[in-house]
């Protein structure tokens, strides 16, 4: 009985250079099931479609470097009345401008003078970007006489403001003979050859949370190579280092994708723009604007712009897609037109105007996934839809699986009149009609006041929490009877820390297949909401309203499509859940 | 048997000071279901010394465990309440505290190890990530200092190469390493008070020794007083200094160890030391005690064993006999029967 406990004999005893932490052993169990590799990478590919989309579809160009001669002219011409504006209140005396000051009029003197000041500098500004620097002086000393003016002007010399003014004027009617564009080609030494403007529409048009997300995404993406050189190379595949860099590395990756958002507003503006649709192709193929070098994404379509000659066209890679040029009739298939046998009569078409960028009539990649009923391109709104859907399935299923979890560890922990509560109210939920429910709660949600996406999330999470509940409710109940429950009260650890450090953990595996069924079931949700008119609006797409575009068995590539990418995410999404489930239960495990 | 020889030694010493660290008065906890009161424990009262061993013992059912479970105050509450009685922790009733106060009690001051090893440690963490998260809740350590002391324990409580063994999950160790994990996590915080229920009974019977053995060292070690709840008498007879008997939810017999194995006075007690088997006479029938343990939701009038005991008289029908000092004995020995002189005829 003296023998010391020391228990030597019991272990393995075996020396161990390193022991493996629960996420090396997570992380080892989902290398090694293949399934959910495919799954993980399908579902970045898709989320990398979703968030650039504006870089993959778009109609305005990455790149512009053109010559805007319609700015250029007006600007031109309007130098002389801008002049005359600032004269207007220069001619006056402070006194004589604030006693018959207008009620929408600059409250002072001095602004008023300024407010009449800016366009004429706007204009200049344009002309001068149109210009070569040796342009400049002229339009310099332009601006400095105006400068002048306001300066006279506030100071009370009436005299110099008038001849000044007058200099002012008969300078602006000479630049505006002097400096008019010389159109390309043309013979006479008349006017100002103009130098293209270089622009980023595109960049300008992207705010700071797609920069945010893109940047985000690309590191994602490109995760197995930086893993590989901060593991081997920066921490010489020493584990314990490993093990104490996963932190650094996740935060390190969020800031720089903070970092690049901050950037790319200060390089761009990141003004927040809705991408529907841009004037650039119009006015280049118009001739508006003179490109001499323009970069248009790879889809150079954006998602709302029409072509209605083109309505519910076949993907131009199918033979029935084929299109005359010149009468706008398709060539083959079903809707080849038929001439009247009696008259040889042909209802007309409109032939399709071929916007400045896209691709030519019949080329296979114009419409890769046809059109829909406005000849929107069906790939582009299928890129940009995604962006709806998974928002709105990955948002939904996490909300809704926090307030499940949440109710559920209230009622099955704490039990008696909580779990009653809980309980009753989740069983008047569930009898009614969720989708009436929903369609209700989207009804009297106010779209100027929540954008329809989220309204979508929130209701979605408010009504399909309960299934999630109960399920937790349930393992909560199976495993509050268990001894490291009542032992974790035994040391003391308070409620709060029982049930969710110690209990919810246990229960989570349930919940984490039921999260991917969710995300599943909120895509679809969202496109029955959608497609009933209370999700998102047009020109908006989602996968679900996109698949709702037509019925007819002969528009095959509105169903298909759509159809197959829901499918896809849906597969996936389970597949990973699975997968992450399994790997995240040490039991199962040795 | 030297271990045990010197352990009561020294404990003689130590009783010179004899300062109570936990007393129960008089404590009731019921349960109330649809079918009516569960009395589980009525009326209990007993006293354990700072630095000595209180064994319970006593069948199945008996109130051992839930008398346990009220002292850390975990009863679940509904169905079970305490509806009356007193815990006094250091002269501190326990059912005065707030919840909050409470908690700083258990696992700091007391702690409680369970029977069953394999559900009383958290299938999903570490089984260092137990015994870190507790230290630093009750001693505000560092994760490090915390990581520290977790691999410091579990060197003490005889765990190879508790370096690596920190980093492992409660299923990758046998049962015997598991109750050793959780004596670990009990003692992480040096508490007064350890409460043991039924610390071996899951246990094979090599490692209950050594399991029992690590408790009486580590008690040596820090003096803390240990509550040792068992239905084994060989457990008690090897480690307790004085002990409980309990029946139908009350204490029927306290004595000193020895004392109560030389002489058990109460017809229930000499009832369980006949039915131990004798190894001088192989072969026999073991003596059991006749009926079984009466409902927690029907107890019997008066005396709760008379209805199998062989002396029962009416007297026993009509009146519950208190827990009184025996008249004859050297050491601190009550029992509650009110026919003292006959039992010692069984």
């Amino acid at each position: 009985m003296t023998e010391p406990s020391t228990a030597a004999g019991l272990g393995d005893g075996e020396p161990r250079t390193y022991s493996k932490d629960y996420w090396d052993l997570v992380f080892e169990q989902l290398a090694r099931r293949p399934l959910f590799k495919i799954g993980m990478t399908i579902l970045a590919l898709l989320y990398a479609t979703a968030i650039y989309a504006p870089l993959i579809a778009n109609d305005r160009p990455y790149v512009l470097e053109a010559i805007d001669y319609r700015a250029y002219k007006k600007a031109a011409r309007m130098l002389g009345p801008v002049t005359s504006g600032v004269l207007r209140i220069a001619k006056q005396t402070e006194e004589e401008y604030l006693a018959d000051r207008g009620e929408r009029a600059p409250a002072t003197y001095e602004g008023a003078l300024d407010a009449e000041l800016s366009p004429a500098v706007s204009r200049v500004a344009t002309m001068l970007d149109h210009l070569p620097p040796e342009d400049a002086p002229e339009l310099e000393r332009f601006l400095g006489l105006l400068e002048d003016v306001k300066a006279a002007a506030l100071a009370g010399d009436a005299a110099t403001v008038a001849s000044v003014g007058d200099e002012a004027k008969a300078l602006a009617k000479t630049i505006r003979k002097e400096y008019a564009p010389r159109e390309e080609g043309s013979e006479s030494e008349e006017g100002k050859v103009l130098i293209g403007v270089v622009s980023y529409p595109m960049f300008e048009a992207t705010s700071r949370w797609e920069a945010f997300f893109m940047a985000l995404w690309a590191l994602v993406l490109t995760w197995p190579i930086w893993n590989f050189l901060i593991n081997r190379v920066l921490l010489r595949r020493d584990r314990e280092r490993i093990r104490r860099w996963r932190k650094p590395k996740y935060f390190g990756t969020l800031a720089i994708a903070l970092v690049t958002s901050m950037v790319w507003a200060s390089l761009f503006g990141g003004e927040s723009a809705t991408f529907d649709t841009a004037p650039y192709k119009s006015a280049l193929t118009k001739g508006g604007l003179v490109a001499t070098r323009v970069i248009f994404p790879p889809l150079p379509i954006g998602y709302a712009e029409t072509h209605l000659a083109e309505a519910y066209r076949p993907p131009t890679w199918t033979e029935t897609s084929i299109m005359d040029e010149v009468t706008g009739h398709y060539v083959a298939g079903v809707r080849k037109p038929k001439a009247d046998p009696i008259t040889g009569f042909l209802p007309p078409a409109t032939p399709v105007e071929i916007r400045h960028g896209e691709p030519g009539l019949n080329d296979w990649n114009r419409h890769i996934a046809g059109t829909d009923s406005l000849g929107r391109d069906f790939l582009v709104r299928i890129a940009w839809g995604g962006r709806v859907s998974l928002t709105v399935g990955i948002l939904s299923s996490a909300l809704l699986t926090v307030i499940g979890v949440i109710f559920g560890c209230l009622a099955g922990f704490f039990g008696g009149w909580v779990d009653i509560a809980i309980m009753r109210f989740i069983e008047i939920l569930q009898s009614l009609p969720a989708m009436f429910l929903i369609l209700m709660a989207m009804a009297f949600t106010d779209p100027n006041f929540i954008d329809p996406i989220f309204a979508i999330v929130i209701v979605i999470a408010l009504i399909r929490w309960t299934g999630v509940a109960r399920l937790v409710r349930g393992e909560f109940l199976r495993l509050r009877e268990q001894e490291f429950v009542v032992a974790a009260r035994a040391l003391g650890f308070s409620s709060w820390r029982t049930i969710f450090r110690h209990v919810l953990p246990n229960a989570m595996s349930p919940v984490i297949v039921s999260a991917a069924f969710a995300v599943a079931s909120g895509i679809l949700t969202e496109s029955v909401v959608s497609f009933l008119g209370f999700g998102v609006r047009p020109p908006q797409a989602s996968w679900g309203s996109l698949v709702n575009e037509s019925k007819s068995p002969d528009h095959w590539w509105i169903q298909v499509f759509p159809g197959l990418l829901i499918f896809l995410t849906v597969t996936c999404y389970n597949l990973v859940g699975d997968a992450v489930r399994d790997a995240l239960d040490p039991k199962l495990k040795v | 048997m030297t271990l045990s020889e010197t352990k009561q030694d020294t404990d003689r010493e130590r009783r010179g000071a004899a300062v109570p660290l936990l007393e129960l008065k008089d404590l009731r906890t019921y349960f109330y279901s649809e079918e009516g009161v569960a009395r589980a424990v009525d009326g209990v009262s007993y006293t354990l010394l700072e630095g000595e061993t209180l064994g319970v013992v006593g069948e199945s059912g008996c109130g051992k465990s839930v008398t346990a479970l009220s002292v850390m105050q975990l009863i679940p509450i509904p169905p079970g309440k305490i509806v009356d009685g007193e815990i006094l922790f250091r002269g501190k009733n326990l059912l005065e505290l707030t919840g909050a106060e409470m908690r700083k009690i258990r696992g700091n001051e007391i702690a409680m190890i369970f029977q069953e090893p394999m559900t009383a440690l958290n299938p999903v963490y570490t089984v260092g990530n137990q015994i870190i998260e507790t230290v630093m809740l009750h001693q505000g350590l560092s994760k490090l200092a915390a990581r520290d002391r977790a691999i410091e324990m579990l060197s003490k409580v005889g765990i190879p190469s508790p370096e690596s063994r920190v980093d492992d999950y409660p299923h990758q160790l046998s049962g015997g390493m598991r109750q050793r994990v959780m004596i670990a996590m009990a003692m992480s915080c040096g508490p007064s008070l350890l409460i043991a229920d039924e610390p071996s009974t899951a246990l094979d019977v090599t490692i209950q020794a050594q399991i029992l053995n690590l408790i009486a060292e580590l008690q040596e070690d820090t003096g803390m007083s240990v509550l040792l709840i068992t239905h084994d008498l060989a457990v008690i007879a090897e480690t307790a200094d004085h002990v409980a008997v309990m029946y139908a939810g009350k204490v029927v017999e306290y004595a000193g160890t020895p004392e109560l194995f030389e002489r058990p006075r109460h017809p229930y007690t000499i009832g369980l030391f006949r039915s131990l088997p004798d190894l001088a006479a192989p072969g026999q029938r073991l003596p059991t005690i006749p009926g079984v343990v009466p409902s927690a939701f029907h107890f019997p009038s008066g005396c709760r064993f008379r209805t199998r005991c062989s002396i029962a008289t009416d007297l026993c029908a009509r009146s519950e006999p208190p827990l009184a000092k025996v008249a004859d004995s050297t050491d601190v020995h009550t029992v509650a029967c009110h026919h003292l002189a006959e039992a010692q005829t069984l």
